[in-house]
């Protein structure tokens, strides 16, 4: 929903001066009003209209209040329309047709065609000094702030190993290269070598050096993952929306760690390891082990020698 | 049976060696059941059950024929919601791994890049427009009409045409059934006047570009389904009048 459109009537905006000062819309909710129950999302909007000449179209029945809620994700749109009489509606959302988000924007709309659409005394005088506007069913009259409803936490839940996608590397040279912005994940480009051997390891013995390998691929990447997160807080980014940001940032939280407030207080490395459940220690004693289990067995021979 | 899925791991790790299984994906054998050491977790079962998709293999060389009969097939079958319905990783699964999937994906796009028509690639598009089931089921989904007697009349006119069928869905059109069905409407209305020798595609595409900028500064999804379609249609007969007249 782009607010940043050149309609071809005035439109009461936040951000416009189509209209005088004075007049002001939104359609907004409290967050924390917001009830889940067995089938709905049901978010109880209230609608604030300062403005007689959208008043009186409201109560006439030539202009409506409408919010329109979109889950992009699952290729969901609806117009939910105000009773003409009412400033507040409950906005029930079908949970299980919605998915990741949902954005949340009010809209006043011209209820039938009009030839001659004016507010006198609201429009602004500087633009539109005894002008009217024919308007069409459903164009837009005055629009609201656009909100985003975070709806699905539960990725937020998964194992931190979950936000990063290993994949081969068939665009360059590097034997191993992280990429923050293709996906919803940190994408990890791994050489041909480098490849195959991450997935010998990984299964090696049902999965026994596991965390060794988080240690070696992971861990390095989530350092630079954090520094890219504290530098947003600096200097805004992008990122923000990926998953992996807001799943880095969840997990923080669960550690006491608020980065948006204590980014400049914490090492990056630290935190990483602090993320990774201790994968300093446990990867290198995953090695130990391993070679342990392999002295007893008698199969060890001493070949290495000092760098 | 019961939908199943692959992890995320999986799905990562056969999406990156897609290139050396690629001569795999032509036999029939489930090859991916034995494709992952013992001991690595690489899949789960929901705990929604579902009918067995039961395709339509008429064997015609052009194979897109049958795409209208299977999306309604696999719609009736897969009674899921669109939340379940955006799971890339249960898509991928069922591509792969059941019998009755896999024998229609070998059948229908042995000749496309499994990367595309056996994964999801990206959001939104991959869904209805790339992996080979999911495309079937949204196309069935996203016209399903339950007020009308026959509840895949919309399917089958989107179906038609699946070029068309594509710009109707390239745009939010996709996201609200008022607009799908008015323009559906529309489109059958318009064919019934110029006749079945005349094509339409060029007609919409520009009749199109006019819906979207009115769209840009009104909520089509106000609307209901009967306006949709008489402002379609009127479009669609100006933008064919002006094309004659040059």
């Amino acid at each position: 929903m782009s607010l940043n459109i050149d309609y071809p009537n005035p439109v009461l905006s936040i951000d416009g001066d189509d209209y005088n000062e004075d007049c002001t819309f939104d359609v907004s909710f409290k967050e924390e009003e917001i009830v889940v129950d067995e089938d709905n999302i049901i978010i109880p909007a209230v609608c604030d209209l300062q403005c007689n000449g959208l008043s009186d179209l409201i109560k006439q029945g030539k202009a409506v209040i409408v919010v329109l809620i979109s889950s992009s994700a699952s290729f969901y749109r609806r117009a939910f329309e105000f009773d003409s009489a009412e400033l507040t509606k409950e906005i029930k959302v079908p949970k299980f047709d919605v998915r990741k988000n949902i954005d949340f924007c009010g809209y006043i709309l011209a209820k039938e065609d009009m030839k001659s659409f004016r507010c006198d005394g609201d429009f602004n005088d500087l633009y539109f000094k005894n002008m009217s506007f024919p308007v069409r069913k459903a164009d837009v009259l005055a629009q609201g702030q656009l909100r985003t409803i975070p709806i699905d936490d539960s990725e937020l839940e998964k194992p931190i190993s979950s936000i990063f996608s290993i994949q081969r590397n068939t665009h360059s040279d590097a034997e191993i290269e992280s990429n923050f912005d293709v996906d919803e994940k940190i994408v990890v480009y791994l050489s041909e070598r480098l490849n195959q051997l991450y997935y010998d390891i990984k299964d090696f013995n049902n999965g026994a050096l596991h965390r060794y390998l988080n240690g070696i691929i992971a861990y390095p990447v989530l350092i630079e993952g954090i520094a890219k997160m504290c530098d947003h807080y600096r200097n805004g980014s992008e990122y923000s929306e990926k998953r992996w940001f807001k799943t880095i940032d969840h997990k923080l939280k669960a550690l006491g760690v608020n980065l948006e407030e204590e980014h400049e207080n914490h090492s990056y490395t630290e935190l990483a390891d602090k993320l990774l459940g201790g994968i300093a220690y446990d990867g290198l004693l995953s090695v130990k082990n391993t070679i342990d289990e392999e002295t007893n067995g008698g199969e060890y021979i001493n070949t290495g020698g000092v760098d | 049976m019961y939908l199943g899925f692959f992890t995320e791991d999986a799905y990562d790790r056969l999406l990156d060696a897609v290139e050396e299984n690629k001569d795999k994906y032509l036999e029939p054998d489930n090859w991916v059941s034995t494709y992952f050491a013992k001991g690595v977790e690489w899949c789960g079962i929901s705990s929604q059950e579902v009918n067995k998709f039961d395709p339509w293999l008429s064997g015609s060389k052009d194979k897109s024929e049958d795409d209208c009969i299977n999306a309604i097939r696999l719609h009736e079958a897969f009674k899921i919601t669109p939340l379940q319905a955006t799971n890339k990783y249960m898509w991928a699964y069922m591509c792969h791994i059941d019998d009755d999937c896999r024998k229609y994906m070998r059948y229908r796009w042995s000749d496309s890049k499994p990367e595309q028509r056996y994964f999801v690639p990206g959001e939104g598009m991959g869904l209805y427009y790339f992996n080979g089931l999911s495309r079937l089921w949204w196309w069935a989904h996203l016209t399903y009409d339950p007020d009308s007697k026959d509840h895949y009349t919309l399917t089958r006119i989107l179906f038609e045409n699946q070029m068309l069928g594509k710009d109707i869905l390239d745009t939010l059109n996709r996201t609200n059934f008022k607009r799908m069905k008015g323009i559906l409407l529309a489109i059958q209305e318009f064919k019934g006047m110029v006749g079945p020798n005349e094509g339409i595609t060029d007609y919409f595409r520009e009749c199109k570009k006019e819906l979207n900028h009115y769209a840009a500064i009104s909520i089509f999804d106000y609307l209901d389904f009967e306006d949709i379609k008489k402002i379609t249609l009127e479009t669609l007969i100006k933008v064919r009048d002006q094309a004659k007249k040059e």
